[in-house]
């Protein structure tokens, strides 16, 4: 569906040039909804704009639906390529009404449809958004939740090849955000339309995403499935990044034949299942989600165990569904987040157990720029 | 707050004495209500009592002045006003429509596409908003005479022209027009850029992506987007041509073109004759008239203007339009128009200056070049009274002008008193008044008021107070509105009276837009000609009036040496001005 190869951008600036997009390719199937997730300024809007046809990239190829719309010869205009888009800032016209708005698009089509087929593709896009009814409003007397509606029904009015969504939900409230990531998705998944969606939440990027690329200083660090790339991170960034776990800094002092790997950290030894290119007596880290980390008071656990070690409550936050705690094994910080019914008081002598299948032990790359987790702490 | 309360003895001393408790912010709002009362309400009120009186060489209140209508008949009743408003008319068209197309293209190239040398565009458009009108007038006048003409001069040698005059007169219907339109550039530019910079890219871009072509864009979003910010230019420029003397005076009159300032003026100080203020208040009100009604629908405009309010995102770095191939030629178009437009008028004033009599630029007059008419200057004492008057009128108009509007301006935004809304509407009025107007009335009313300013140059000081109330209270409501009202309201609440909270917190942080706003009233004060000619006196000179009277007495060297010293200050000043207000940080 849409293919791009080598895409690079680099925007020229007074005190050097700053890379903001750096040699990614990837590919989108017809009906996927593809993910670009990462923190401000990792270039991942620059993809976006590079696919719309806003910014002009440096080098590569794009192609939508086999044809090329970009490479070192071609370059289709953005108002040629037939894709459909929500803005950040939604980008309502504020001279128009909801209707005006929406039919937007028909009137400057090439094939302009007749008035009252215009009429109709309108009305049915505005019911798909739930905003039926309110086509003769001015656009600028509608909420933010509804101007995010109005913005995506004219992005979709003219069945474009593809639907490019930016951070469109960032500016709306917690409770409307909620609601609307599983609207969008209905819709997406209802007319079966390719989309690809930047957002740095990754929450959205998780529950919403067929597939997700994590990008960072203008590279994909990894694309995979949610579950892929929440459970079997391949970078630090990522397991940072992606599901905020803790990450323990060490040396790595054995890589097993079956894959797993001995780390050396402060806490004491940690074994974890390992990638392939870990080498002994280089510095990595262990990372492991906050729900993975389990405690004890059961003074008989056996301390002597791998991934057993003693530590004390610091700080219990309860936030309804869970409690999230601070602990601490000797100097190092590491949070746990357990069932909302468990209760441990601060400085609690409890036994932290982190357990080996749960724990991935990862190459600290001289790029990532995310420290572990509790070394700023100390 | 009582801890400012102030204790006031009652005036009446028949009843026995009573102490009456006033708070000093009400004693504070009803001052500031008489004083703009005094300043804009007495000026209308004396204008409408005197177009009800006969003046023939006799004053509006004197009893020898019978109360009449004949004003309003001889007014409108004569077919010499239809050709006045007639000329009016087209002359504010023209001058609109040429100045908005020059500076609509200017604010489009500098914000929004990737043409060469940005900042220096800006710079020079900003510079030449230094140069006063009346300098222009002169200049274009040196420039675009048909005999000796500069202009003139290069068009019949390029195109190999028969005959010793022509092709181009400046002193007749366009040349007006279009030397109007050059002055008023670079203020409307200032008006309209900031809705080209401000205006969400996203907008025009969410157009490309729905398949509009780029003039689609262009005619579809951009401009319906940016209608309301031209729309309230143009209707503040149009007061602004209405009400403008110093071009119809320079230019229009010696090509016989009259238009509703000019016709003030002569009632005013007839050529020969004596003033007839009856005719000049019965014109000034429907002066008045006529830029009133713009006025009230620009207001509506501003009323509804956040219906044009929307939801902005992050501040995604602004994609300029290429201009490509296109580039280079609109880049030298521009520099063309800047030539011709701000170093040009200069260059002729600065040749002019340095010559004993007016001469075609040329090889051979270099050699008369010299510093006398400078010399001159130095020696009169007409000129150095003139400079030391105009430092005295811009400094003092510009602090009263400032202070009063951080008075009003704090009562408009903060105060929530019930007066906020009259002073508010009593601030603007003055904006709808021409200085002609304005000078008219006030010279009437110090004929009356025994206040002894008449003939001095406290009461252009007053005048030119009166003028500038309505900017300097616009430029402060909009600094105190942007400061948090939650700032006041934590010094408050740490314990400081009202009085501390304006003194420590709202001055320190209004105090950048105080300074950048007094130097731009500084700036106009100096440069304006309609008031200082109105109301000068023998005693009372200014520079921009020494400068016309030397003009119209045909010294021209004289007048260009004056001017030149003239535009070094101004146009520094309006460099400085926005310097501070922008950081330079507008075109980058």
């Amino acid at each position: 569906m849409i293919s791009l190869e080598n895409l690079v951008k680099i925007f020229p600036l007074s005190g050097g040039d700053k890379v903001a997009v750096d040699n990614i390719s990837f590919d989108l199937p017809k009906g996927e909804f593809f993910t670009l997730l990462g923190p401000s300024g990792c270039g991942k809007t620059t993809t976006l704009r590079s696919i719309a046809g806003l910014e002009k990239p440096t080098a590569g190829t794009i192609s939508i639906d086999g044809e090329k719309v970009y490479d070192n010869k071609v370059i289709v205009p953005a108002n040629k390529r037939g894709l459909g888009m929500v803005f950040q800032s939604y980008a309502v016209w504020p001279h128009m009404s909801v209707f005006e708005n929406v039919a937007f698009p028909l009137h400057v089509a090439d094939e302009r449809p007749s008035r009252s087929e215009v009429k109709r593709r309108v009305h049915e896009t505005l019911e798909l958004v739930d905003l039926g009814g309110l086509g003769q409003r001015p656009a600028t007397m509608l909420s933010g939740g509804q101007q995010q509606r109005l913005s995506l029904a004219r992005a979709l009015v003219k069945q474009p090849k593809m639907l490019l969504l930016d951070e469109p939900l960032s500016n709306l409230d917690a409770k409307l955000r909620d609601r609307m990531r599983s609207e969008l998705r209905v819709i997406q998944q209802h007319l079966g339309i390719t989309t690809l969606f930047v957002t740095h939440d990754q929450v959205e990027a998780l529950s919403m995403s067929d597939r997700v690329a994590v990008m960072n200083n203008g590279k994909i660090e990894q694309i995979g499935g949610p579950r892929d790339v929440y459970h079997d991170p391949l970078t630090a960034f990522v397991a940072d990044f992606i599901g905020g776990a803790n990450t323990l800094d060490g040396i790595v002092e054995a890589v097993e034949p079956d894959g797993s790997a001995i780390l050396s950290t402060e806490c004491g030894r940690i074994l974890g299942r390992g990638l392939p290119d870990l080498v002994v007596g280089r510095p990595a880290v262990a990372s492991i989600h906050l729900e993975d980390v389990q405690l004890s008071t059961d003074e008989a656990t056996n301390l002597s165990q791998h991934n057993v070690f003693e530590g004390v409550v610091s700080l219990g936050l309860f936030n309804g569904p869970s409690v999230v705690y601070r602990l601490y094994v000797g100097d190092q910080l590491i949070e746990a987040q357990l069932g909302g019914h468990d209760a441990f008081a601060q400085g609690t002598e409890i036994r932290v157990i982190l357990p080996k299948r749960h724990i991935r032990i990862l190459q600290r790359g001289p790029e990532d720029l995310a420290p572990a987790r509790g070394v700023e702490e100390k | 707050m009582t801890v400012t309360d102030v204790v006031v003895e009652a005036p009446e001393a028949s009843k026995p004495k009573r102490r009456s408790r006033i708070s000093g912010k009400a004693l504070y709002i009803t001052g500031t209500v008489a004083l703009l009362g005094y300043l804009v309400a007495g000026p209308l009120g004396v204008l409408v009592f005197s177009s009800f009186k006969r003046t023939e060489g006799t004053l509006p209140f004197e009893a020898e002045s019978p109360y009449t209508l004949e004003n309003y008949s001889d007014v409108f009743l004569s077919s010499s006003t239809f050709s006045t408003l007639w000329n009016t008319a087209i002359y504010a068209a023209g001058a609109l429509t040429l100045s908005f197309t020059i500076a609509i293209t200017l604010a489009w190239l500098v914000e929004r596409t990737d043409i060469a040398f940005r900042n220096t565009i800006y710079t020079m458009v900003i510079a030449s908003l230094g140069i006063p009108a009346v300098i222009s007038g002169i200049s274009w006048g040196l420039l675009g005479s048909e005999r000796i003409g500069v202009v003139n001069v290069f068009l019949r040698w390029a195109f190999h022209l028969d005959g010793i005059v022509g092709p181009f007169n400046v002193f007749s219907f366009p040349g007006m027009i279009l030397v109007q339109s050059l002055t008023m550039v670079p203020v409307t530019f200032l008006l309209i850029s900031g809705a080209f910079r401000a205006m969400e890219a996203s907008l025009e871009e969410a157009a490309l992506i729905s398949g509009a072509s780029f003039r689609q864009t262009l005619g579809k979003i951009s401009l319906p987007v940016l209608a309301p910010a031209l729309f309230s230019a143009v209707v503040y420029q149009l007061v602004t041509v209405i009400e403008s003397l110093d071009i119809p005076l320079i230019i229009g009159f010696r090509g016989n073109i009259l238009v509703l300032s000019t016709r003030v003026y002569l009632e005013v100080q007839p050529i020969g004759g004596l003033p007839n203020y009856g005719m000049a208040s019965t014109f000034s009100i429907l002066m008045l008239f006529v830029a009133v009604g713009p006025l009230l629908y620009y207001n509506r405009l501003i009323s509804r203007s956040d219906r044009f309010s929307t939801v902005t995102g992050k501040s995604y770095h602004q994609k300029r339009y290429e201009l490509g191939s296109a580039k280079p030629f609109v880049t030298i178009a521009v520099f063309g128009y800047l030539f011709l437009a701000l170093l040009l008028p200069i260059l002729i004033l600065v040749w002019t200056s340095l010559l004993p009599f007016y001469q075609v630029p040329s090889i051979d007059a270099f050699s008369d070049l010299q510093f006398d008419a400078y010399r001159n200057l130095n020696d009169s004492a007409f000129f150095v009274d003139a400079l030391k008057n105009t430092v005295i009128v811009g400094a003092t108009v510009s602090l009263t002008v400032m202070v009063v509007g951080v008075l009003v301006a704090w009562i408009v935004v903060r105060s929530g008193s019930r007066w906020s809304g009259a002073l508010d509407v009593l601030a603007y009025v003055p904006h709808a008044m021409p200085g002609v107007i304005i000078g008219t009335s006030i010279l009437l009313i110090y004929l009356v008021v025994p206040v002894p300013v008449a003939g001095t140059v406290w009461i252009i000081v007053i005048a030119l107070s009166t003028q500038y109330i309505s900017l300097s209270t616009r430029l402060m409501n909009g600094s105190i509105t942007q400061i948090q009202v939650q700032l006041e309201e934590a010094a408050e609440v740490s314990g400081a009276s009202q009085t501390q909270v304006f003194r420590k917190i709202l001055l320190p942080l209004i105090l950048p837009p105080f300074v950048n706003g007094a130097l731009l009233v500084f700036l106009l004060s100096i440069r304006n000609l309609t008031l200082a000619l109105i109301l000068a006196s023998p005693k009372a000179i200014l520079l921009s009036v020494l400068i016309f009277t030397r003009w119209d007495a045909g010294q021209t060297e004289d007048t260009a040496a004056i001017g030149v010293v003239l535009v070094i200050v101004t146009v520094t000043l309006s460099i400085i001005s926005r310097r501070l207000s922008s950081n330079g940080d507008v075109a980058r």
